[in-house]
């Protein structure tokens, strides 16, 4: 409470110098550095004096020096990056030309460790870009079908358990173009609060009625359902023509896996259909890497469309989609992406066809295997040792995304037996210059960590995320461990006091048996 | 952290306020004129407790014979004073 408090009292400290220094900027006091309307355009709407603008102005600015840090080697689990300092504040950057070597890179989503440049995935890759070379120059539907596609998408078909798969070169665009194409006008989508940007791109594209559940809430959705199929479209009344439900398998913010055997129940009870996004999930939940699904032992038939990507556990880029013959067959054909967007290039198909034979155990190795295991470990070992701490961690026990001053979760009901478990941690810094500093303080003690804020968070919680990774020894952990308690101390994040706070997603509102107030 | 040392302590302690009020973030023209800001009001607040809360230079007999009424009957006193003049 007096934390929420404090932050507000920072916000508007800086919210005050913003309109000073806008004043000045005006007045021609100080020099104007941001865009700004031309002399002649004075007199139109103005274009730059919504609350995102004077944010971005004057807050972010301060603080731009923890993003968009370039690195220059492969992001394993370390990394070079770049040394830049500015000199006007982070309105200009110049490289002092200096590399700072062996930074623990607890910010890239390399969880199974494949973002390697040596190494059998490697090396199939270098055989196939001799044979292909980079380029496709066409669409899929015209002449980019290579073989290795078809390889690929018959591969991931086998690997998730469904009839056929698709791929596509971009994670993002697999989502944003696939949804218009599955869904339209006289549609209904039920989403997620917290779902991606990828997700809700896709659905306002499509033109279906958007309705919001929120967050992993399963009475809040069966409500959306039940109104969904009683009062069925809004002015018309007539049924809808389809309801598609968006869920993520772990939401990358919270941390927090979703309910899929109550989601798949009450799909089936109101006859709707499921979409999936397994992004941070697939290759790092379940016993073999297989996903949410095998997660929580379901039939991977149940869900009608699995989406997912293989940025993260596959060290590739691009996104696939999975489910019926018919469904995907529709979508070679209607897809936007498979009709206007470059098919995947031939050593990223590659890749990640090593990575998936890798993982399944075809490669006559346990490597694959060995690296789930060791994903799971770091991250129960991680994770335990943050609570101990006194860091409060966000997100499910077992889930791959951990985040610091958070509430337990309460889903320790799906806790048991499975061995894998989460792949980042998230610390919630609550204010932005406790974001900013940390960033700071964690690249000067040589460890990489990710800082998340306004917009991509609520505007009091902003974020700083570990990514942990197959690749990371425990020395390298336990030298992160250390930095992390120590800048804890510096900047007072641990804020447990053993006590379990009320959750973000409830699943029942009458009956909070398990929590204490605050 | 090192709490036994008093001057690395209450450095700590500014540490802490400069993040909370984000004047950490600041450019140093801004940070001298919040800082100023800040001593400035901090010192109208000491002043004002000064003069209210410790009457120490109005004569006995003109404290009041009810002792509830505390450190503003005083002021109300001189003012009353000030008034009838």
């Amino acid at each position: 409470m007096l934390v929420a408090v404090l932050t507000y009292v920072g916000y508007g400290v800086l919210t005050l110098f913003g309109y000073l220094r806008d004043f000045m900027r005006q007045w021609k006091i100080e020099k104007c550095q941001n865009a700004t309307e031309r002399e002649e355009q004075k007199d139109f709407v103005p274009l730059y004096q919504d609350f995102e603008n004077f944010y971005n102005r004057n807050l972010y600015m301060r603080i731009r020096d923890s993003w968009n840090r370039p690195i220059c080697s492969v992001p394993g689990a370390k990394v070079d990056m770049m040394e830049r300092v500015s000199h006007d504040y982070n309105w200009t950057f110049t490289y002092t030309g200096r590399v700072i070597k062996d930074i623990i890179n607890m910010g890239s989503y390399n969880y199974l460790g494949f973002a390697q440049k040596t190494g059998a995935c490697q090396e199939a890759a270098a055989k196939v870009l001799s044979q292909y070379g980079a380029g496709v120059c066409s669409t899929r539907q015209e002449m980019g079908n290579l073989d290795k596609h078809e390889e690929l998408e018959k591969l991931v078909a086998r690997f998730l358990g469904v009839e056929s798969a698709m791929a596509y070169g971009m994670g993002f665009a697999t989502n944003s173009m696939n949804i218009p194409a599955l869904v339209g006008k006289g549609c209904l989508i039920l989403s997620d609060e917290l779902n991606h940007a990828s997700l809700v791109l896709g659905a306002r594209l499509s033109g279906a009625t958007i309705r919001i559940f929120k967050h992993n809430n399963m009475q809040s959705l069966e409500k959306l359902l039940k109104d969904a199929i009683v009062h069925g479209q809004p002015r018309t009344r007539r049924p809808w023509k389809k309801i598609l439900i968006l869920v993520e398998g772990i939401y990358s913010m919270e941390g927090s896996i979703v309910r899929l055997p109550e989601v798949i129940a009450l799909k089936k009870k109101y006859k709707s259909y499921l979409y999936l996004d397994e992004a941070h999930s697939i290759g790092a939940l379940g016993p073999s890497g297989r996903g949410v699904v095998e997660y929580f032992g379901l039939n991977p038939e149940d869900v009608d469309v699995m989406m997912g990507t293989f940025t993260k556990s596959f060290g590739a880029a691009g996104g696939y989609i999975g489910g019926k013959k018919e469904l995907i067959d529709y979508l070679r054909t209607y897809s936007h992406s498979a009709a206007y967007a470059t098919s995947m290039s031939p050593p990223v198909v590659e890749q990640i066809i090593t990575s998936v034979k890798c993982i399944m155990g075809e490669d006559g190795t346990t490597v694959g295997r060995a690296r789930v295991q060791q994903l799971a470990e770091n991250t129960r070992y991680f994770r335990r040792r943050l609570k101990e701490m006194g860091f409060i961690i966000y997100g499910n026990e077992d889930s791959l995304l951990l985040s610091l001053l958070s509430r337990i979760k309460y889903g320790t009901f799906y806790n048991s037996s499975c061995s894998c478990s989460a792949t980042t941690g998230i610390i919630v810094m609550i204010s932005l210059s406790l974001g900013s500093a940390f960033g700071r303080e964690m690249l000067k003690r040589n460890i990489g960590v990710v800082v998340v804020g306004f917009p991509a968070t609520p505007i009091i919680e902003s974020r700083a995320r570990f990514c942990l990774s197959a690749a990371h020894t425990k020395e390298m952990l336990d030298t992160a461990l250390k930095e992390i308690n120590e800048v804890g101390d510096l900047l007072q994040l641990k804020y447990s006091r053993r006590r379990l706070v009320p959750l973000l997603d409830r699943p029942f509102d009458e009956t909070t048996y398990e929590e204490t107030e605050d | 952290m090192d709490v036994k040392s008093t001057p690395s302590y209450l450095y700590w302690l500014f540490c802490q306020f400069e993040l909370i009020t984000c004047s950490y973030l600041m450019e140093p023209w801004e940070k001298v004129l919040f800082y100023s800001f800040n001593l400035a009001m901090l010192g109208l607040l000491l002043y004002t407790t000064y003069v209210c809360c410790f009457p120490i230079n109005i004569s006995p007999q003109q404290f009041p014979s009810d002792p509830d009424l505390g450190p503003w009957s005083s002021i109300s006193q001189s003012t009353n004073r000030f008034l009838k003049q």
